[in-house]
């Protein structure tokens, strides 16, 4: 019975076996994270910005001139405020430089929570008082003296403080100004919906020497998923499939040294059937091991220099990860037995 | 040659199989040096950043619309002068001046407290007025030798002493290396005086101006003041802020598929010795029979060996060359491919040739 449990493949093999798991588990798990981080990237793209509607419409606008003078801006900016005044629409104008630009009397961002102080008021919209809101923790922030900062050269009152969680904050952009109080007409413009009044402000636009252009408020699905898999992500799967070629093939050489031992295992009676689920058996140990401790020393490596590592992926990478290695190493060193030509095979069963 | 020849023909019986390993060669050996050089550069970047941290820099950009409307006048050159040189803990460079008896040398004019970023040593005995002082690298120039600075008032500056290797400093967020560039350390109403002519410089040391460790009220100074003084907006950036996302987030990215190709190399080399010796065992009564003719194993080995250098060399040397094109390295630099090539031919070879050694090749003419 003792002898009928045995491996068939040596400890020292068993060892080689864990080695080339333990590195391929690690790059599965490198290709796993890198996926979830795509996806999840994938998934922001394809989410609409800024926590608008779904039937939001963004247009952006453009200038071939030198830029416009500052009572141009102001003149253009109290157009568009009249023109959305009679509606319930949103206007987020996403800037060139570093911040935002709102119009929403009705309040529509209202609900969320700002680490200090309060959101715009109805009145704050159309007051001449420049007026803000600005990322916690950031320079402006700091920069705030007696509830006063300066954004985009212009002294402005403070209303409000919002941190990571809200809707406005990026990391490159770290204020949020009153529409009327924006520095410049340039960047895209998000309407919360689609209306007349929309074609309006284009028109507006248009007759003060800027250029609009439609664009997707969200992101085209195929232009997001072009940008999921780049070119480096193509290489990175040529690497697995090179990764999985090589160790069949390392397989194949380690267990063409077992050559007779299944000869005499099959002159004994054993199937090929059967020696294939021994040969899987005596892997499945070392190739369990190795998974375990090649996703363990990617999260020990990542986790140590303090990087990504798999607490901040989706709870799904881990297991993933392992299950993947484990049954890409399994068929890998079944395929590598089952190409082996055993000459008694061959032959036939001889009992 | 004849083994060469043999070696050739090896390689036509499996055509495939040699060009797929071929293929897996040029994807390894030009992604792992790319991912290599991202780490190693955005690692530096983080280190430097993280020296830096405890001076809680802040650099500036500037509101496109207010830059190209910005006033140059006496009074607001005054005023930027006086914030860097002596109000503020503030510095700025000015990188675009060449002098004329140097004009390869790389000049970098340091105003305000720039000296304070380059640890120097005996910072104390620094003579008073403009100061050089040379990057590790440089060999054009020595300590105690003269440069003549200047435009408007030329003056022969005393080279005071070599900087340490690697030192370096923050020019927008991105750290600079010194190595082989003078430094003038100086004034900021120097520049915009005493040396050069009229105004010229302004606009770079407005945009390269960062303040070391700032209040709110530094802050706010500083930025009221440039919009005051010269119409231009300023948005200040927090150095560590953005070296934690810019450089962390390329380090990481660079990292994750070094380790990646890194693996995928140690298995290509894996498979590559695999398919040899895999070749070795179907050629072992071919061997026997080119032995008993009177060949030795020292043929033999040389055929391995020719078989190993086909396969590695055109790789090596393509991505070497797709790889000096994308880094504008000179064409003399793919002359060091061919140690490498020596390294990997001999790393390959090691398995296979300790399995002819081992192996009693006679064996194998028997038929049963």
């Amino acid at each position: 019975m003792k002898e009928q449990s045995r491996s068939i493949v040596s400890w020292r093999h068993g060892w080689v076996i864990v080695l080339a798991t333990l590195f391929l588990s690690c790059a599965i798990t490198v290709f796993t994270s890198f996926t979830a981080i795509q996806l999840i990237l994938f998934r922001q793209a394809l989410s609409m910005p800024y926590g608008l509607p779904e039937e939001a419409v963004a247009f952006r606008v453009r200038r071939h001139a030198p830029p416009s003078q500052v009572h141009e801006v102001e003149s253009a900016l109290s157009e568009v405020a009249r023109i959305l005044a009679a509606s319930d629409t949103v206007l987020v104008l996403e800037g060139v430089d570093f911040g935002l630009a709102l119009y929403d009397p009705k309040g529509y961002f209202a609900g969320y929570p700002l680490e200090q102080g309060a959101y715009f008021g109805r009145d704050d919209f159309y007051s001449d008082l420049p007026m803000a809101l600005v990322s916690y923790e950031s320079p402006l922030h700091h920069m705030t003296q007696q509830g006063f900062t300066m954004i985009e050269g212009k002294m402005m009152q403070v209303r409000g403080v919002y941190g990571r969680e809200h809707p406005f904050f990026t990391d490159e952009r770290s204020f949020v100004v009153s529409l009327l109080h924006s520095s410049s007409l340039l960047g895209t413009w998000y309407f919360s919906k689609d209306s007349n009044l929309v074609v309006d402000v284009t028109s507006l636009l248009q007759s003060r020497g800027y250029i609009t252009q439609v664009v997707a408020a969200k992101p085209d699905e195929g232009v997001a998923r072009r940008r999921m898999f780049n070119p480096l992500y193509v290489m990175v799967v040529a690497g697995l499939v090179f990764m999985f070629f090589n160790i069949f093939l390392a397989n194949f050489v380690l267990l063409s040294r077992y050559r007779n031992h299944f000869a005499i295992h099959v002159r004994f009676g054993a199937t090929r059937g059967s020696l294939l689920a021994k040969v899987l058996l005596s892997g499945l140990g070392p190739i369990c091991l190795g998974a375990l401790l090649g996703a363990g020393l990617y999260a020990i490596s990542f986790r140590l220099s303090d990087g990504f590592n798999l607490v901040f992926l989706p709870a799904w990478v881990a297991p993933l990860s392992i299950a993947i290695a484990i049954i890409a190493s399994l068929s890998l060193w079944g395929i590598a037995f089952l190409a082996q030509r055993v000459r008694t095979m061959d032959m036939g069963e001889l009992r | 040659m004849t083994q060469l020849a043999f070696a050739i023909r090896d390689i036509r019986r499996r055509p495939v199989v040699f060009v797929f390993f071929a293929i897996q060669l040029v994807v390894v050996l030009l992604f792992l040096p790319i991912m290599a050089q991202s780490t190693i550069i955005s690692s530096r970047n983080i280190r430097i950043a993280q020296s830096m941290a405890d001076n809680r820099m802040v650099f500036f950009s500037q509101t496109l619309g207010t830059f190209f409307r910005r006033s140059v006048t006496p009074d607001g050159g005054r005023w930027l002068s006086s914030a860097l040189d002596e109000n503020l803990s503030a510095y700025s460079v000015v990188s675009s001046i060449k002098l004329r008896e140097h004009p390869d040398l790389a000049v970098v004019v340091g105003v305000g407290s720039f000296s304070d970023l380059l640890h120097i040593k005996d910072h104390g005995n620094m003579p008073a007025g403009p100061v050089a002082l040379i990057g590790y690298d440089v060999s054009t120039l020595r300590v105690g030798d003269h440069v003549s600075f200047g435009e408007r008032n030329m003056e022969d500056i005393l080279v005071h002493q070599r900087l340490p290797r690697g030192t370096h400093y923050m020019k927008r967020g991105t750290p600079q290396l010194l190595d082989n560039s003078l430094v003038v350390l100086t004034s900021a109403e120097s520049v915009l005086g005493f040396f050069f002519v009229g105004y010229h410089h302004f606009d770079e040391i407005l945009v390269n101006a960062s303040l070391i460790r700032p209040s709110g009220a530094d802050l706010l100074y500083f930025v009221s003041g440039v919009r005051e003084m010269t119409g231009v907006a300023l948005h200040p950036i927090e150095l560590n802020d953005y070296s934690q996302q810019h450089h962390g987030g390329a380090f990481y990215g660079a990292l994750f598929f070094l380790i990646f190709f890194a693996i995928t190399s140690a298995y290509v080399l894996v498979g590559i010795v695999a398919n040899i010796v895999l070749l070795l065992e179907n050629h072992m009564s071919e061997y026997a029979i080119h032995l008993l003719s009177g060949a030795c194993l020292w043929h033999l080995y040389a055929r391995v060996f020719s078989y190993i250098t086909l396969l590695v060399g055109p790789p090596l040397f393509l991505a070497s060359i797709l790889l000096r094109s994308m880094y504008q390295a000179p064409w003399a630099q793919l002359f060091s491919v061919i140690p490498l090539l020596g390294g990997l031919v001999a790393i390959i070879a090691v398995v296979p040739i300790i399995k002819l050694r081992q192996s009693d090749i006679f064996l194998h003419l028997r038929g049963d």
